[in-house]
């Protein structure tokens, strides 16, 4: 099949949306399809040779972040030069109401056409504002995916319609065989907390994890707190009573991100909204570490309603403390939740995953060839080239 | 104003609605376009489905009751009468008895499958196209009525006499499914 996807945000920062595209093209080209990524890029060169620029990204403040957008004429023409030279099969579009490539390109291609809705950041007026204008191009699009069932509700409420749920993915044998890092590796007297996200992000819980801390180190005064994340380590230093509570590891590669989550004894996720999947959950999970996690919606989703990891109140540092105390206090309990996490992530392993989206993308090729009058007969094995 | 700068205004308004209403127009066009295609993609998803669940319980590998009870439901699903897949030759033809047929389909299906692994593997996997299709065409027909619902497109007589399409309401298994 010949697959076309689109990425709004500028692979030059990492970022959910940027992996989840890279991985999914990888996993779908491994399995011998033609694939093509079109995102913003400021240095072609510097990217996997299945990725294209759509010219510079810009830093513009969006949504109350900065985001590396890609927009314009300049940007436009690219995109129309690409969907005309790629002739994809299937046009898979991430975050369509992104204002950079994905919305242009939706706004320029007609055929079969799937779009992942990852964050649903549709509650903004500029959204509002804009929507009449955007929604004949939504219109076009054949099949939704949302990537938790939150994400979905979102959806249906605010454009109407419906999507099918497929979750994001992880290579979760990277995490399941990560080694730990001797000097980050728990031991019985010093457990190994670990928390991975940006730091001047508050919606992803610093602040919260900032305050159990001392109420864990109360009880277990050799408790380790592992930090890694972008942000800006003064500010987070200044949030904690003692700065010498937390080791600050900065931003980390995937290699170390595995290893980190591999050391852990129990992940910590204090985040306190806007959260709709989790996969740092699930990667924590895959690589054998305990977690207690705030109980929002697309958390207790993910952790089967606490039966793959402690759920505690969301923003409440008690109750987190208590969470994380239990686990540290009874090795049983901790390896047993550890298991079913472990067990609890295989749904969400990238050949799983990928499977569901080639379902999707062959369900409305289906369609498309069953009203022009030809139906592949599926008993017959489907080839790369199917 | 001169009489000539009224009437070309009048002119660029009369131009602005008619451009207004041919966007509209196309952009029902498309949406009807889609409703067809993605009923059609049911239809086969359907077909599928049944004729993979008949296959199953004519495969000796499930016990004679069981069995006697899938084929029932597999063949009153390749039964019911199919409905054309294009709007425009659609009669009003009641898909009632062909939805509940599926449905039916799927609660037969729901009591066999976890019992019959793994030969159940490739109607699972029907079962799961089914609820793609019915989603992505219950999304499209979703949107056509909420176009068609518009003032401009009942005034102007945009839908033509294609009919209004109706959303597939049967049990496809999943659990947003609640009526």
């Amino acid at each position: 099949m010949r697959i076309g996807i689109v990425c709004p945000y500028s692979f030059d920062v990492p970022g959910g949306v940027q992996f989840h595209v890279r991985d999914l093209a990888q996993h779908l080209l491994s399995l011998g399809h033609h694939v093509r990524v079109l995102a913003p890029a400021d240095d072609e060169a510097a990217l996997p040779d299945f990725i294209d620029s759509a010219g510079r990204a810009v830093a513009v403040p969006y949504n109350g972040s900065v985001a590396r957008l890609s927009f314009g004429p300049l940007t436009a023409a690219r995109v129309r030069r690409w969907l005309a030279e790629g002739a994809f099969d299937v046009l898979h579009l991430h975050e369509p109401l992104s204002p950079s490539a994905s919305m242009l390109a939706l706004w320029a291609a007609q055929g079969p056409i799937v779009a992942t809705f990852h964050t649903a950041n549709l509650r903004s007026r500029a959204m509002q504002a804009a929507f009449p204008l955007l929604r004949p191009s939504l219109e076009k699009i054949a099949a939704r995916i949302a990537v938790s069932e939150d994400a979905r509700r979102t959806l249906v409420e605010h454009i109407g319609g419906d999507a099918v749920v497929v979750p994001n993915g992880v290579f979760v044998d990277d995490f399941a065989r990560a080694q730990p890092r001797p000097e980050w590796a728990g031991t019985p007297e010093r457990p190994v907390v670990a928390f991975v996200g940006r730091l001047d992000e508050a919606r992803k819980g610093l602040p919260v994890l900032c305050e159990v801390v001392p109420r864990v180190r109360a009880v277990v005064p050799g408790a380790r707190f592992l930090v890694a994340g972008r942000g800006d380590l003064a500010a987070a230093r200044a949030l904690l009573a003692d700065p010498g509570d937390v080791e600050f590891l900065g931003p980390v590669d995937d290699a170390d991100k595995q290893r980190l989550l591999a050391s852990a004894d129990v992940y910590l996720a204090p985040h306190t909204g806007g959260e709709s999947f989790g996969i740092v959950l699930v990667e924590a999970m895959a690589a054998g570490a305990a977690v207690a996690a705030s109980d929002l919606g697309a958390f207790r989703r993910v952790l089967d309603d606490g039966a793959a990891g402690a759920l505690f109140t969301t923003g409440d540092p008690d109750a987190a403390a208590a969470a994380v105390l239990r686990l540290l206090a009874e090795p049983g309990e901790r390896a047993r939740l550890a298991a079913a996490g472990q067990k609890a992530a295989r749904r969400y392993d990238w050949p799983v995953v990928a499977r569901e989206v080639l379902a999707v993308y062959e369900t409305i090729r289906t369609g498309v060839a069953a009203h022009a009058g030809v139906v592949p007969d599926r008993r017959l094995p489907s080839g790369p080239g199917a | 104003m001169s009489s000539l700068a009224w009437a070309l205004l009048a002119l660029l308004a009369v131009c602005a609605l008619a451009g207004y209403l041919s966007a509209t127009a196309q952009r029902l066009d498309r949406l009807h376009h889609r409703v067809e295609t993605s009923r059609a993609g049911l239809e086969v998803e359907l077909t599928r489905r049944a004729s993979a669940a008949l296959e199953l319980a004519t495969s000796g590998e499930l016990d004679p009751a069981t069995s006697l009870i899938l084929a029932d439901a597999a063949t009153a699903s390749l039964d019911a009468p199919r409905t054309p897949a294009a709007l425009r030759d659609a009669t009003d033809a009641d898909d009632a008895a062909r939805w509940s047929a599926e449905s039916g389909l799927t609660r037969a299906l729901a009591v066999v499958l976890p019992a019959a692994e793994p030969a159940a593997g490739r109607v699972g996997d029907a079962a799961h196209r089914v609820e793609l299709a019915r989603r992505f065409h219950n999304d499209a027909v979703v949107q056509t009525r909420r176009l068609r619902a518009k003032r401009v497109v009942r005034w102007g007589r945009l839908a033509g006499h294609a009919r209004l399409p109706e959303t597939a309401d049967f049990d496809d298994g999943s659990s947003s499914y609640d009526s």
